[in-house]
């Protein structure tokens, strides 16, 4: 039975087209008055990833942006470097195994921009359209590749 | 539906309401929650005449995980919850030591390996409807203890290359057996000790992949007429390796078991055991996976026939499809050899976690 299962398993797997959509135009931003100035490739993984960053004494807190599918799919891709199946897993066994709180995420830009100016140390990412129209956010500079727009 | 059953059910009502007011609200105390909701269904076509298991069986309940951050200090508690029964699994308190290392007290999982210390009782987590046999949970006729009560540092030292040595040192009251392990509860009425030490070295602290090794070495103190206790020393090698498209996870055990019975005889039992599990993303929310999971020095082993289902082999394929960012359903096929018997399982579960 087993060799069955496999066997269809095999024939599903050559039937699918793998692919990867990407998107454009994402920058990291913060609150105007942020104490936070810049943060590399490696920190923005790390805080993202909900472990310990510190800036200006301030330790960073992460923002999800959940408000367009593309969006999050373009920080997966160019900040993460991991498969949406694979950060929730991370984020989700890094709670369960280290008591770490994961990052707190938002469904709307308006939340988004809210909590941001809400706490100064907090970082999120959006396109740099949305952040470029919104005088009380800054672009911090980042060092990830991926930068497209 | 029973009474635990019902008081979880409002227990998790009553966090779900408590962490979205506090969500808003910010205070000095930070408090999460996860929840890995799950329903199970089993089919075992050719058990046939075992009255102790059944042909089909479902089963549906929750993981839940509370945590409540304040400064430097942490708390966690765990329940888990069926429609047939109802447990605290850990609860513990925790303070950070420093950036990189956290001091535990209390009830916690036992670091054996890779999947016990990711995954426990997360469902969602692991790719596959079941965990490999060798770290079955205790309550399934699981030979290896899963929880410890005690102390544990857990920590980790980077490197300059961006990598991460990843290490847990835990000392705790270690189960007992009966016709299967018990965690410690205090209604035992003595206990042996448990020192384990899980040392994982990660390349990219980032990524998931991670190598390691844990050595282990407890006293179980026997709860039937035969076996008066154990020492059992345990040595696991795991790996971990993350794709794009793949994973791979593998692990080994070596445990040797000096039984020391009532009537004042001693017998040793040894054997290995492990298994390689690998999974692959066919299509952005297709998964397919295959585990084999194999023994030696199994047959005629003293140790493991005091568990009345331990298996000896399993070949394992199974499906799973991401209805959403966090939902799934999964179909898997498994085929146990439990000791001279060959066992079909054929299961379909439904996990989440939220929020």
């Amino acid at each position: 039975m087993i060799r069955i299962f496999l066997t269809v398993i095999v024939l599903i797997s050559f039937s699918f087209p793998v692919s990867a959509e990407s998107g454009g135009g994402l920058v990291i931003v913060t609150s105007n008055k942020s104490k936070v100035t810049s943060l590399n490739r490696k920190e923005l993984r790390r805080v993202y990833l909900g472990l310990t960053v510190v800036k200006n004494e301030f330790k960073v807190r992460p923002i999800r942006n959940l408000s367009n599918d593309d969006l999050h799919e373009a920080f997966l891709q160019n900040v993460m470097f991991m498969s949406s199946r694979t950060y929730e897993r991370q984020l989700n066994i890094r709670t369960i195994r280290k008591g770490i709180k994961p990052p707190v995420e938002y469904m709307t830009s308006n939340n988004v921009v809210k909590a941001l100016l809400g706490k100064e140390e907090s970082i999120a990412y959006m396109w740099k359209s949305e952040a470029d129209n919104n005088p009380n956010i800054r672009i911090l500079p980042t060092q990830y590749v991926e930068h497209a727009e | 539906m029973n009474k635990n059953f019902i008081f979880s059910i409002m227990l998790s009502t009553i966090l779900l309401y408590c962490s979205h007011v506090t969500a808003e609200t910010p205070t000095e105390f930070e408090q999460t929650y996860v929840f890995f909701p799950f329903v199970h269904a089993e089919f075992r076509p050719d058990v046939g005449g075992h009255s102790d298991l059944e042909e089909f069986n479902v089963e549906a309940g929750s993981d839940l995980v509370y945590l409540l951050n304040f400064n430097k200090y942490r708390a966690m508690a765990e329940f888990f919850f069926t429609n047939e029964e109802f447990e605290l699994e850990q609860l513990k308190i925790g303070l950070d030591v420093d950036a990189e290392n956290t001091l535990w007290i209390g009830r916690f999982q036992n670091p054996i390996g890779y999947w016990n210390s990711n995954y426990n009782h997360g469902l969602h987590l692991q790719t596959s409807v079941h965990r490999p046999g060798i770290v079955e949970f205790e309550d399934d006729g699981g030979i290896l203890a899963n929880l410890l009560m005690g102390v544990s540092i857990d920590g980790q030292h980077l490197t300059a290359r961006g990598g991460s040595v990843n290490y847990t040192l835990a000392l705790g009251q270690a189960p007992t057996i009966d016709d299967k392990l018990k965690p410690f509860s205090f209604s035992s009425s003595r206990n042996g000790l448990q020192s384990i030490l899980k040392v994982g070295f990660q390349p990219d602290e980032t990524d998931p992949s991670e190598l390691g090794y844990v050595i282990s070495y407890s006293t179980i103190v026997g709860e039937n007429d035969t076996v008066d206790y154990i020492n059992q020393t345990l040595f696991g090698m795991y790996s971990h390796q993350s794709w794009e498209l793949a994973r791979l996870t593998a692990s080994i055990f070596l445990i040797d078991n000096e039984i020391h019975y009532e009537a004042a005889s001693n017998a040793n039992a040894s054997f290995a055991a492990g298994y390689v599990h690998v999974e692959y993303d066919v299509a952005p929310k297709w998964i397919t996976y295959a585990r084999f999971e194999r023994s030696y020095g199994s047959e005629n082993n003293l140790y493991l026939e005091l568990f009345e289902h331990h298996e000896t082999e399993r070949n394992l394929a199974g499906i799973r499809y991401d209805l959403t960012r966090r939902q799934a359903i999964s179909t898997e096929v498994s085929q146990r050899i439990v000791v001279d018997e060959n066992h079909t399982h054929i299961s379909m579960q439904w996990s989440a976690v939220f929020p």
